[in-house]
């Protein structure tokens, strides 16, 4: 790609719809206005003038956008989209804040643990490394460095792994917890749906009875003890899955790729099929039949499975793939009947609530089969506040998997996040909060956005 | 095709016949630099597989000894004008994994790149000590220092790592051109040629470092050099690939051999895997996934007794380098009162602590070099109320605070006989000598989730002192705050904490000279005697190793008799590994993990 | 020839502290095209009578006994004795209803025609997507609902369109029967006139049988051609409209006509009916209206009425059936 076309691209296309936009559409003053001055962010963005940075130049380009869209008035959902982006611009800025102060507050710093007698043998070394991570700036310093990286979306520079980029930490764990939580999500939540409409359905019989109660024990029950449970017997004892880690070392000796490699190659094979799953559920919704809803879900999982398989099977990693599945099997076991229990309990709940709504009575009295109306019209309806609640969880996953990370021998994003704060790695302890808020933020945009997509009588 | 086949299976035939060890290990390493790894971000576990790899000058035995490396022989300390010399010849045998001869100019290059681009980081501080380091031909260097401090210079500075400069010379050249030259060179991920054949291989981030041979065995300068202890105490290095050869001259070696090390590899690869949890890398131990569980804390008592009497398991146990200590803020009222110190170390019963309240998990301690440490260790420093009985140390502590006149409102009686409950009255309104009330003291401890067995230590101290109107509190503290508190704000009466401290008690100096004072230095208490002063510089500017020696004996006796710090105690470092692998030797100072495993005596048993 | 004939129908809920007798032994026929209104306070199980006939009852709810015969062309089924599965396929083909709580009846997250095509396609399965979408359309025109507004949700439409649109789900299989189930109440009275008009019109056009079921009697009269009134799960009085409307003989009747006021006609007085409906976990015995009746008898205290035709179509439970003489002195007081 030439620099020319890049130019091209950024610099007069967006621009030019932007303006075409404004001038067809707007209909006020206050349109050219707030077009004059994203127009003037972007460009002094693009071409670094430094006179028109907003803090930083990326920060522009985030900005830009948004003033420009306050200009016009927007329909619905795009105007709730809009107004949200800047309230979590806004969010964030206070978080980022907050975290800093709370980092500032914790007594020592990262130096403090290199008080070792050595040292001292030469203490311009000791002021050295403290000047060299700017643990001896006053606040206001530390302040104004902190958020003009905020600003400019970079993290710092790690202290325990000094120097690489806190970024480049994180984007070195974020596919590993991805993969594993999305997965595992995934699975505990279409588990959770799935019982909690039946039991629902059910509601006082047997098996909802034993579900809710299993349910309890596992919902309940102390984590790092059922992980080790879980360990010693299908690793220890049945010897039918291995015992931590995410790969078999020796089998990996001669690959000539890294495993983080196959890792966001898995990620995206994960998202894709998730992503033709969600194509199989929208076709269906457009079809009238039963049948041909099935079919329609059933051939987009299936052809996109197809697809993964056979991209798998060529690009010379299918071995190393499935490596890593296998080694995947015990922490996905373990955190699915961890976590079902919630989604189940949820949907149960929620279920048992609209099953008395009267248009429960109008689909039985229509003479529709038994399972039509359970999935159809109860489960469906049911399903809003489950997947509110699993949007938003997700999120928080990204950080909250500390022991499972460890008893699992899983590195992921919570013990990164753990290991920075105990070690008082500020950089990427606030990194990875940072990195969260955003994730947490923006998922519940996500959640909004599903509601009313999932719920015709949401309007923003 | 026929040639994947036979490729295939030749890979396979490696594979399966390859001779490899698993080593467990709890962390990711950071780094592959060297110059990063010695640096701020350095980590046990950055050294465990890797630290091994690079020689230094002079090196120690298994019994602390120090003996020759990478040089033929230890040189004396020379003066010449106002500075002092120390002249290293260097071994003509040795040479990088990449085939470059180990000469003069990797010893230049390394102490004069640290010096010449400002190298961070706590490890690399001796490199930092000569003032000029000068090739005087391919195979000798001469040190400049201004002081002689002799310690110093034989252990850190002469023990630094070197570095291969044929490797590292075009990029640190490079280096000094970037704008940022030490984060530029600092950020370079590569894996360098060590002086060893086993050097890394591949590296997956949280899972696991392979180690591989580098240098077949017929080629690598190493194989098969012993190491060899005598009965007596004499010590030989004997190559019989290259004829070199080094004994010990006091004792000279004579009679039975007592151990004989010999240097491999004997595995072609080494996999340190990365655990998350110490008890499921205590499960794969068991299942053979691993063979030895490096940890530089080794496992603790529980775990230790998990693991005895299970088939294949060895599980040894040695003293650790380490002590933990009560110090005291000498610089306030009446923590500046010798008595009174030595009042509150008479109330410590180390032995029943260690045994009853710790049940055998620490070994108790009296002054700060274990007794392992044998070279350096004053058998004859005893604690104030060595044997006594809690009746009777309460006597003494209270014989010693009267002795220094103070004075009781309530004054505590003790009856010696009644074994249980000695207190009859319990002291209050303790005052000093001149009368002043004593203020309530602070004890600062870690909590029990961060360190159990110094939190219920300090309990046990604060009832003792209180029974007899000694008004000490404790207060359990978060470990940075005591350590801001502490170094940096020295604002304290009392606290608890632990070293981790090399073989050599250069720490001494550090702790408590009268020159190393808080904030600037480590002196927390706020020590001086010029007595103990005077020894420690006799140590650090010895002419040789027993003067040394007696320094440090002497030293230990003034400290026991003084009391900055009250030793407490030290702890056993506990490791296990499976029987399907043998080390040259598992009894030693701190544990096996103190030789990062071993990495080229290691052989794997059937 | 009768398209449907209930006998002795019975159902029973079942509470910790017993069997609440919601229906107690219900009999009606209903000819093909005709219609029968159920009137009777709130309470009294009228409700449940079409729940019952539709078997869409709650879990708690017990069948004690009884038939309903349903002519389905020509074969005689009782819908009591059939299994689920057999009944799912009388539902909405045979008996269809317009709820009560028209305003909750649709699915919110539905387009009102999807969810009368999925009634169409589950007893028409081969019926063609355009097909259904062109019946919905002529179900709409019928209901004078705009059939451009049929892919739009229910909470865009407003009250009386729901309703519209509820009794076009409800014709969308061409029941035989269509139970409307107080399909006003939710309107104000201009709609809820409207309403019954047309439902009225469509029952003539389509020529169904049709089930009111109000507590207004008035309202019952206006569109239906029979009338029972039910107190306490029992039918008291049934007969065609005029004779019920004009000749009441159930004290209770005579009551409840005239604790409304009406729309049409003249001025009249006003009744309340002193006490409170029986508790059908126990209820009295003798005649159930007893306790509340200003004729009761000792006889009625201790002996049930029979339920019997005292004259040609004209059903009656009461041991002292009311004359004209003492209807006419009641309303001069």
């Amino acid at each position: 790609m030439t620099k020319a076309l890049i130019i091209t691209i950024f610099g007069v296309i967006i621009p030019a719809i932007g303006v075409i936009c404004s001038l067809w559409k707007g209909k006020k003053p206050i349109n050219y206005i707030f077009l004059a001055i994203s127009l003037a962010l972007y460009y002094g963005a693009l071409f670094n003038v430094k006179y028109l940075y907003l803090f930083s130049p990326r920060f522009n380009y985030i900005i830009a956008p948004l003033i420009y869209f306050y200009g016009f008035d927007l329909p619905g959902l795009a105007k709730f989209i809009r107004n949200r982006m800047a309230q979590i611009v806004l969010l964030l800025v206070i978080y980022v804040t907050v975290v800093f102060f709370i980092f500032l507050a914790m007594p020592g710093d990262y130096t403090t643990k290199f008080l070792d007698p050595k040292l001292m043998k030469n203490p311009e070394m000791y002021e050295r490394m403290k000047h060299l991570f700017g643990v001896d700036d006053p606040w206001y310093v530390k302040y104004y460095k902190h958020m003009k990286n905020f600003f400019n979306l970079e993290m710092g520079v790690s202290f325990s792994e000094y120097p690489r980029a806190v970024e480049d930490i994180i984007a070195e764990r974020l596919p590993r917890t991805l993969f594993l939580f999305l997965a595992s999500s995934i699975l505990s939540f279409l588990l959770g749906f799935d019982l909690g409409k039946r039991i629902a359905w059910k509601r006082g019989g047997l098996a909802d009875k034993t579900a809710t109660l299993v349910g309890i024990v596992f919902w309940t029950i102390f984590t790092p003890f059922y992980m080790l449970i879980i360990i010693w017997l299908f690793s220890v004892t049945l010897k039918w899955f291995p015992l931590s880690g995410f790969i078999t070392p020796s089998k990996w000796f001669d690959a000539p790729f890294s495993a983080q490699n196959v890792f966001v190659k898995l990620l995206w094979t994960e998202l894709f099929l998730l992503i033709s799953w969600l194509i199989g559920i929208t076709i269906s919704g457009q079809l009238k039949t039963i049948k041909s809803k099935k079919t329609a879900i059933w051939s987009s999982v299936i052809a996109g499975a197809a697809i993964s398989v056979l991209y798998w099977a060529t690009n010379g990693m299918g071995s190393y793939a499935l490596d890593i599945i296998y080694h995947l099997a015990l922490p996905v076991l373990s955190l699915v009947t961890l976590g079902f229990a919630g989604d189940m309990l949820v949907m149960r709940d929620t279920m048992l609530e609209v099953i008395r709504e009267d248009y429960i009575t109008t689909a039985r009295a229509k003479g529709l089969p038994d399972n039509v109306i359970r999935d159809k019209h109860a489960a469906r309806t049911a399903l809003l506040p489950l997947m509110t609640s699993f949007v938003i969880g997700l999120a928080s996953t990204v950080s909250g998997g500390v022991i499972t990370e460890t008893m699992f021998s899983w590195k992921g994003m919570g013990l990164t996040l753990l290991d920075a704060t105990t070690a008082q790695d500020t950089p990427l302890a606030i990194g990875c909060l940072v990195f969260t808020g955003i994730l947490v933020l923006f998922a519940h945009l996500v959640a909004d956005i599903l509601y009313a997509i999932l719920d015709p009588r949401i309007r923003y | 095709m026929k040639k994947a086949v036979f490729l295939f299976l030749l890979t396979f035939a490696i594979a399966v016949f390859a001779v490899q060890v698993n080593y467990g290990i709890f962390e990711d390493i950071t780094t592959t630099n060297v110059w990063n790894l010695l640096g701020s971000g350095s980590t046990s576990y950055n050294f465990a597989v890797q630290l091994w790899k690079y020689p230094s000058l002079f090196g120690m035995n298994k019994e602390g000894q120090i003996i020759p490396a990478a040089a033929t022989d230890i040189p004396p300390i020379v003066k010449e004008g106002n500075m002092y010399t120390v002249t290293v010849k260097l071994r003509r045998d040795m040479r990088w994994s990449n085939g470059a001869p180990f000469t003069a100019d990797d010893v230049v290059f390394t102490y004069n790149t640290i010096q010449g681009m400002q190298i961070p980081g706590g490890n690399w501080s001796g490199v930092y000590e000569p003032a000029k380091i000068e090739k005087i031909d391919t195979w000798t260097v001469k040190f400049y220092f201004k002081e002689k401090k002799t310690m110093t210079i034989y252990y850190d500075s002469l023990m630094a790592a070197i570095v291969c400069s044929n490797y590292w010379k075009p990029i640190v050249d490079k280096a000094k051109k970037q704008p940022d030259p030490v984060k530029w060179l600092l950020a370079q991920e590569v894996i360098d040629p060590g002086i060893t054949s086993l050097n890394i291989g591949k590296i997956e981030k949280s899972a696991f470092v392979q180690i591989v041979k580098a240098v077949p065995n017929d080629k690598y300068w190493q194989y098969g050099e012993k190491q060899i202890y005598y009965k007596n105490g004499g010590f030989t290095i004997t190559n019989p690939k290259t004829g070199f050869k080094w004994s010990t001259t006091d004792p000279k070696p004579a009679g039975a051999v007592d151990l004989e090390v010999v240097n491999g590899p004997f595995v072609d690869t080494i996999v340190y895997k990365i655990f998350g949890n110490k008890q499921v890398a205590i499960q794969a131990l068991l299942t053979g996934d691993i063979d030895y569980i490096f940890n530089p804390v080794g496992i603790t008592a529980g775990e230790a007794e998990q693991l005895k009497g299970q088939k294949n398991i060895k599980v040894v146990s040695n003293p650790q380098l380490g002590f933990r200590f009560l110090a005291f803020n000498m610089r306030k009222f009446p923590m500046n009162i010798k008595e009174f110190r030595q009042a509150l170390a008479a109330l410590i019963d180390r032995d029943f602590i260690c045994n009853q309240v710790l049940q055998g998990r620490a070994i108790p301690l009296a002054t700060p070099i274990p007794p392992a440490n044998s070279f350096w260790y004053n058998s004859s420093v005893k604690t104030v109320g060595e044997g006594l009985s809690l009746g009777e140390r309460y006597a003494l502590a209270i014989s010693l605070l009267k002795k220094a006149g103070f004075k009781w409102d309530t004054e505590p009686v003790i009856d010696t006989k009644d074994a249980k409950n000695p207190v009859k009255t319990v002291g209050k309104g303790l005052k000093g000598p001149d009368g002043k009330l004593v203020p309530t003291l602070t004890l600062m401890s870690p909590g029990m989730d961060y360190d159990p067995m110094r939190a219920q230590t300090a309990m046990y101290i604060e009832q003792w002192a209180k029974n007899i109107g000694m008004p000490i509190n404790l207060k359990l503290t978060d470990f940075n705050e005591i350590s801001t508190k502490v170094f940096d704000e020295v604002d304290f009466d009392m606290f608890i904490l632990g070293w981790g401290i090399p073989r050599v008690p250069t720490y001494f100096k550090d702790f408590w000279h009268s020159s190393q004072m808080a904030p600037e230095g480590f002196n927390v208490p706020g020590y001086a005697n010029p007595e103990f002063d005077a020894l420690i510089d006799e140590f650090e500017y010895a002419d040789n190793f027993d003067q040394a020696r007696k320094a440090i004996i002497e030293a230990q006796q003034i400290l026991a008799d003084d009391l900055p710090y009250i030793i407490l105690f030290t702890n056993p470092m506990v490791e296990a590994y499976r029987t399907t692998i043998q080390f040259p030797f598992d009894n030693v100072l701190d544990g096996i993990q103190g030789y990062y495993g071993l990495p080229e005596n290691v052989k794997r048993v059937q | 020839m009768a398209i449907i004939k209930v006998e002795d129908l019975k159902m029973h809920y079942k509470t910790k502290m017993g069997y609440v007798k919601a229906v107690d032994g219900i009999s009606f026929e209903l000819e093909e095209g005709g219609s029968l209104g159920i009137v009777g306070e709130s309470g009294c199980g009228k409700t449940s009578v079409s729940m019952t006939l539709l078997r869409t009852l709650p879990e708690n709810a017990h069948f004690m006994g009884g038939h309903v015969w349903f002519n389905d062309n020509g074969n005689i089924v009782d819908l009591a004795q059939l299994s689920e599965n057999e009944m799912r396929h009388y539902r909405w083909k045979g008996i269809s209803m317009v709820f009560q709580a028209a305003m909750n009846s649709l699915n919110p997250v539905y387009k009102v025609s999807d969810q009368i095509i999925e009634a169409i396609l589950t007893h028409y399965p081969d019926t063609p997507i355009d097909e259904a979408r062109k019946k919905v359309e002529r179900l709409f025109e019928l209901v004078t609902l705009d059939p451009k507004r049929m892919d739009e949700y229910p909470h865009q439409y407003s009250g009386g369109m729901k309703q519209r649109a509820v009794i076009a789900l409800a014709l969308a299989c061409d029941p035989k029967i269509i139970i409307a189930d107080e399909p006003t109440t939710a309107l104000d009275v201009i709609v809820q006139d409207k309403i019954l008009r047309e439902l009225k019109k469509v029952q003539d056009q389509l020529n169904m049988a049709m089930i009111y079921i109000s507590h207004d009697i008035a309202v019952i009269a206006e569109v239906s051609e029979k009338i029972a009134v039910m107190y306490a799960g029992k039918f008291v009085e049934q007969s065609d409209s005029t004779t019920v409307f004009k000749h009441p003989m159930h004290p209770y009747t005579f009551l409840l006509m005239n604790a409304f006021p009406s729309h049409v006609g003249e001025k009249k007085k006003l009744f309340t009916i002193p006490g409170e409906p029986p508790n059908l976990l126990n209820p009295p015995t003798g005649c159930r209206f007893a306790p509340r009746c200003p004729w009761v008898t000792d006889k009625c205290l201790n002996e049930e009425p029979p339920y019997i035709e005292i004259e040609k179509g004209h059903f009656l439970a009461c041991w002292h059936p009311l004359t004209e003489e003492v209807r006419q002195n009641e309303l001069r007081k």
